[in-house]
């Protein structure tokens, strides 16, 4: 057992958790990476290695290309999970008021995101495997290098990078600044929702040349040392998480009560009570409409963060339609179906939140209520397929447009379908919810290459 | 050493335009027990944030055993025993599991004991997710008591206690203050703070509107000078 008592409730915590989860939970928890592994394995092989078509000797620069965003994904990941753990988690609110050694704190927080993070890593040396089969095992060797190296730097840049922020959000010479960035947010949340972006410009510099690193390893030349060197970035960041945990942890507490109480008192009263797309419940029936209305508030409230890594999912799928490669609509098309397959599970995630005794003491019309989740879906659904199209039309033509709309369009159909089916099954309904629509939403991006669409 | 284990001092707390508390100041002697009265929306649970470090003031500041709060986390919590309004547990642990990391984190504790204290002994081997809320509320009460800080700060916490369980509660804080702890109470309810409180301080619209001692008022008292001074607060405000 650990010494560590932080480490020894963590440990306590999850072992009791897994010895009570039911099967499905077990499936989930175990079966769900593995399906979505399995299903991605043809999609990653024909959408971002195609170029295994090629000449092994070609290769190398492709890899570097697709290691690079891979790892950057991951790192996106880690750092969003982080956030989670540092700045808002569930652990917060039990510690904030003992006195905790925060650096014990932040350590435990990177015990947990490592841990996590190597099923990312095994999942990426699985889907990046089509290089080995293609005849190059040490390139894949070096690839998987590079994912384990980024994982060791993730975790202390992510920590270090939000106890920065939490510095950063109550620093007073940091707040024109801040106030410039943080549009309808109170101050200190700008610091917060731009920590992550600066901590990915920070790591994306050493990610970058640690894939550069990994054809170099791979041919045994001396650069190939550069994919390790996340490594000794998140070794040499890592001396710093201790005193700014001492600095920031507990100080994190105040900043998050300071922006939770200003989001509540808004300089304009009515501001307080408004939300994203409030204003679209004008086209919603009538009926439905009370509906649609909490559903909207309610959402927002309690998704933001979800929602808004919808529009994250839409401006990438922007990005990654603008480009006359043939492989782009394809591209784009599979990240707006993923931010719409995140909007349905915000919808499962709202019915596994609604108390028991609110339906009883607040019964809700069971068809028009359905009619307004399923508006209030559809508009946050909306960016996603409607930006990936329009960055495909601009470059590709109206053709490749439509198809990308189309796809965006029938996976919005089948998540927010699947979204109000399964969402009354409260946490089953989540356990349903994932693997179907990732099944489901591979198929529809399965039939847009085959009609052409991967380029 | 001044003898006041608590000071506020002209704390106020904005939020944007919207001011919580203001012109905030009153002391806590070593060894009583504080009644925090006011309204929904006074500015209690603003206070009791403060003086648990989960809130820093715009201006002022707020003092335990001499130290401010908003610069010595650590040392403030050390001294500070706090059940918050809501109590966050780590619900897979069972109530004895959590009260020796509590122990351990404050170095000091006799867990037995907490657990006897707050009457838990027989269900301390089950994990707390199991636990009703008046059973929470005790185990949360039990891990502030765990290795006897001095001063005690609850916040609304006889919330969603049975009879029995809040009169236990209530003759251990009690017995607390009489064995020379000191114990911040904010409710609002007036019954409360008149049966086991040494002074009251009152607060409406966000102001400290009285400061008095529990026995020099007649019974019913301290209600009459409540409503009285809530609606002197809401006329002096238009």
């Amino acid at each position: 057992m650990f010494r560590d008592p932080y480490l020894r409730v963590a440990w306590r915590e999850t072992n009791r958790k897994w010895r009570a989860a039911s099967a499905a939970d077990m499936a989930q928890q175990l079966g769900f990476p593995l399906l979505a592994v399995l299903v991605l394995l043809p999609l990653v092989r024909r959408t971002f290695l195609a170029f295994l078509d090629d000449p092994a000797d070609t290769w190398d620069p492709r890899v570097v290309e697709v290691v690079f965003r891979a790892n950057l994904l991951a790192l996106s990941v880690v750092v969003l999970d982080l956030y989670e753990q540092v700045v808002r988690g569930r652990e917060r609110a039990v510690l904030q008021i003992l006195p905790v050694n925060p650096a014990a704190v932040a350590r435990l927080a990177g015990v947990r995101a490592f841990v996590g993070l190597h099923r990312w890593v095994a999942g990426g040396a699985v889907l990046l495997f089509p290089i080995a089969l293609g005849g190059r095992p040490g390139l894949w060797v070096a690839s998987v290098l590079s994912a384990w190296a980024c994982a060791w730097m993730a975790v202390p840049l992510g920590i270090a990078g939000h106890l920065l922020a939490i510095r950063v959000a109550e620093w007073e010479a940091a707040g024109p600044l801040l106030d410039l960035i943080r549009g309808g947010n109170p101050r200190a949340q700008a610091a917060l929702l731009y920590g992550p972006g600066a901590t990915l410009l920070v790591g994306g510099a050493a990610l970058r040349l640690s894939a550069e690193g990994v054809p170099a390893l791979a041919g045994g030349a001396v650069a190939g040392w550069l994919v390790v060197l996340p490594v000794a970035v998140g070794a040499a960041v890592a001396f710093s998480v201790a005193p700014l945990a001492r600095l920031a942890w507990f100080r994190g507490s105040a900043v998050i009560s300071e922006i939770d109480a200003r989001y509540a008192a808004l300089e304009d009263p009515t501001e307080a009570l408004r939300v994203y797309l409030e204003w679209a419940v004008r086209f919603v029936p009538e009926r439905a409409r009370v509906y649609a209305l909490a559903d909207l508030r309610h959402g927002w409230r309690a998704r933001r963060t979800l929602l808004s890594l919808q529009w994250v999912a839409a401006v990438l799928a922007f990005g990654l339609g603008w480009t006359t490669d043939p492989g782009g609509p394809f591209r784009a098309a599979a990240m707006a179906a993923a931010g719409v397959a995140l909007v349905g599970a915000v919808g499962v995630g709202m019915d596994v939140d609604e108390p028991g005794w609110l339906r009883l003491s607040l019964p809700r019309h069971p068809t028009w209520s359905r009619v307004g989740r399923a508006a209030a879906l559809v508009g946050w659904a909306l960016p996603a397929p409607v930006l990936a199209a329009v960055g495909v039309g601009l470059r590709r033509g109206a053709a490749d447009a439509a198809l990308v709309l189309g796809t965006g369009a029938a996976a919005a159909v089948v998540a927010i379908t699947a979204s109000l089916l399964f969402g009354p099954l409260r946490e089953r309904g989540m356990r349903v919810y994932v693997p179907l629509v990732t099944v489901a939403v591979a198929g529809l991006l399965a039939g847009f290459a085959a009609v052409g669409g991967a380029g | 050493m001044s003898d006041d284990v608590v000071v506020f001092e002209g704390v106020r707390k904005s939020f944007g335009r919207v001011v919580a508390v203001e012109e905030v100041s009153f002391r806590v002697a070593r060894g009583s027990f504080v009644g925090l009265i006011g309204h929904n929306g006074a500015g209690k649970s603003t206070c009791i944030r403060m003086l648990t470090g989960l809130l820093t003031p715009t201006a002022g500041r707020v003092l335990v055993d001499g130290e401010d709060v908003a610069q010595s986390a650590i040392r403030v919590r050390e001294r500070v025993g706090a059940v918050p309004e809501e109590p966050a547990l780590y619900e897979w642990l069972t109530t004895r599991e959590f009260l020796e990391f509590v122990a351990e984190v404050r170095g000091r504790g006799d867990v037995g004991r907490a657990l006897e204290i707050a009457d838990l002994g027989a269900d301390a081997d089950r994990p707390i997710r199991e636990y009703s809320q008046g059973m929470r509320r005790r185990a949360a009460l039990a891990a502030a008591m765990l290795g006897d800080p001095p001063v005690l700060v609850l916040d609304e916490a006889l919330n969603g206690l049975d009879p029995p369980s809040s009169a236990r509660v209530k003759r251990l804080l009690r017995e607390r203050v009489d064995s020379g702890g000191t114990v911040i109470l904010s409710t609002h309810v007036v019954e409360t703070v008149e049966a086991v409180a040494d002074r009251v301080v009152l607060l409406a619209h966000g102001r400290v509107v009285a400061e008095e001692v529990v026995a020099t008022l007649p019974p019913g008292g301290l209600e009459r000078l409540f409503l009285e001074r809530l609606e002197a607060s809401r006329d002096r405000r238009g």
